[in-house]
């Protein structure tokens, strides 16, 4: 039977953390075992490749030799730690050149690379582990009544995934112009002001297009479009008010689950009035 | 094969239009024949129907930009039957589907000195990557990401000039910092302008020459990692 760990160590973990309680409570209520992936490095990102390329590498390396370790897959809980450490597993299969630097950075801590090391989103858990027909029986308050608004950035990865889930769960799916822009995490160091400009967009056209709710699966796209809402309304001159979750803070309420500190939900700042 | 189409062709003027409209256009074309040749024909029933041509000439189509020199099988399988044609950039347009390309040209002047003339040709061809970050509606300093694209060629071409072309790039302002990430913007996407801008960004870092206070700020970050 595959052994599990979870990632918990994502980009922007002290205001992202919401992912991590309601993927572990998540997890719990599915009952399966999925300790903690201990002593991990961080996710750096893109964001973080693109300032230094090796210590990325190097830290998603890391992550998968610590999984092979443990003989176990990766679950990763939002959508940044999944693509880090699958374009890392590729980057180092196209480049012995890289691969043999890491792995030799790897021996010196005693860790051997493994790029075989299976890597699981949250939602390929819900899908191909859990499976859609036992979670489908498994809920307990449907979203018929909600239209939910669910951002993509610029990810190409695990959308049907989602909106099979975000189905599954009764809710309303509603589409958005701006659903696969920037929301503008990437160059928030460079220009806080261009960045709040291209989130507050996107939240506005969700707004104006009926959603109750905003999901999305990047911790980057939470840290835009949550804590930083208030001063997005600043930013575009109106008032938005949508509260963001995650998958699996989405399917945990279906599910049944009202406990705002299982959720995650007592970690949010606008809130939430759908419990 | 023949194959129909519906289109929905962005029309305006900016000598007569106070806004711009589609018109709705139904055309039966050979699925052999490339948009260049679906543009031909609109014109033919359009006769004022303006739009981009030669080499580097480039639609948006279903909000993706792509080369007139695609294939009109290739859309049709990608996108279906019902095409939206816009210009690259709505806020640039001179006539329907050509626009003002005086920001896209000048911004080559920054490298103008570094590079031979003949290398121009190569900017040119990044017109799709100049217009498809929304940055440039927004910040009128930016370079845009055609310039850091034709940086990264140029520094392969040109490995002496490295330093000098990634200074100009460096800068906070109007720099590769306010890059981000279009490869969903593009048919086919294309994720090759991302490696580059991985390369530049991660270049200038390792380049102790290049110094102003927010590539300073970036290094001590990256050096945190």
């Amino acid at each position: 039977m595959a052994q599990y760990r979870l990632f918990d160590n994502i980009i922007e973990k002290d205001v992202a953390s919401s992912f991590v309680v309601a993927a572990k409570e998540l997890l719990k209520k599915l009952e399966i075992n999925a300790p903690v992936l201990k002593n991990s490095k961080q996710d750096i990102a893109s964001e973080g490749m693109a300032l230094n390329e090796d210590a990325f590498l190097y830290n998603c390396a890391y992550n998968l030799a610590l999984g092979k370790k443990d003989d176990a897959n990766i679950i990763c809980v939002e959508d940044s730690s999944y693509t880090s450490l699958n374009i890392a597993k590729i980057m180092l299969v196209e480049n012995s050149e890289l691969r043999d630097a890491v792995s030799r950075e790897l021996q010196k801590e005693k860790l051997d690379l493994c790029l075989d090391t299976k890597v699981l989103h949250i939602n390929d858990v819900l899908k191909d582990v859990v499976g859609f027909d036992k979670l489908k029986k498994m809920i307990e308050r449907p979203f018929g009544k909600f239209n939910i608004a669910i951002f993509n950035g610029n990810k190409t990865q695990n959308l049907a995934t989602n909106d099979d889930i975000m189905r599954l769960v009764g809710a309303n799916i509603v589409y958005f112009d701006t659903q696969n822009d920037s929301d503008g995490y990437e160059i928030l160091s460079a220009s806080e002001d261009l960045a709040e400009k291209l989130a507050g967009k996107i939240m506005l056209d969700a707004f104006d297009n009926a959603a109750d709710f905003v999901v999305t699966n990047d911790a980057r796209s939470f840290v835009m479009f949550e804590p930083r809402q208030k001063s997005l309304e600043r930013c575009v001159g109106r008032d938005i008010g949508l509260s963001v979750f995650s998958t699996s803070q989405v399917v945990l309420m279906a599910l049944g689950c009202d406990s705002t500190s299982k959720l995650g939900l007592d970690l949010h700042k606008v809130p939430t009035t759908l419990i | 094969m023949g194959c129909k189409l519906v289109l929905e062709a962005f029309r305006f003027d900016c000598k007569t239009d106070y806004l711009p409209y589609y018109k709705k256009v139904l055309i039966n074309i050979d699925e052999n024949k490339t948009v260049a040749d679906m543009l031909s024909m609109i014109k033919e029933d359009e006769s004022s129907y303006g739009y981009p041509t030669g080499k580097n000439a480039a639609i948006n189509i279903n909000g993706k930009s792509l080369f007139t020199s695609t294939k009109i099988s290739n859309i049709k399988d990608f996108f279906g039957k019902e095409l939206q044609l816009d210009p690259l950039n709505s806020k640039r347009v001179v006539k329907d589907l050509i626009m003002n390309e005086d920001d896209f040209n000048n911004s080559f002047d920054t490298l103008d000195a570094f590079v031979d003339a003949s290398d121009k040709k190569v900017f040119q061809s990044y017109i799709k990557e100049h217009y498809a970050s929304p940055i440039i509606n927004m910040e009128d300093d930016f370079l845009g990401d055609a310039l850091f694209a034709f940086a990264y060629d140029m520094i392969q071409k040109y490995p002496e000039r490295k330093s000098s072309i990634l200074e100009k790039i460096s800068h906070k302002n109007s720099g590769i910092w306010l890059h981000i990430n279009t490869s969903n913007r593009f048919y086919p996407q294309n994720s090759e302008l991302e490696r580059k801008i991985v390369y530049l960004k991660n270049a200038i870092l390792d380049d102790e020459s290049i110094s102003n206070s927010f590539v300073d700020s970036q290094r001590k970050i990256s050096r945190g990692i």
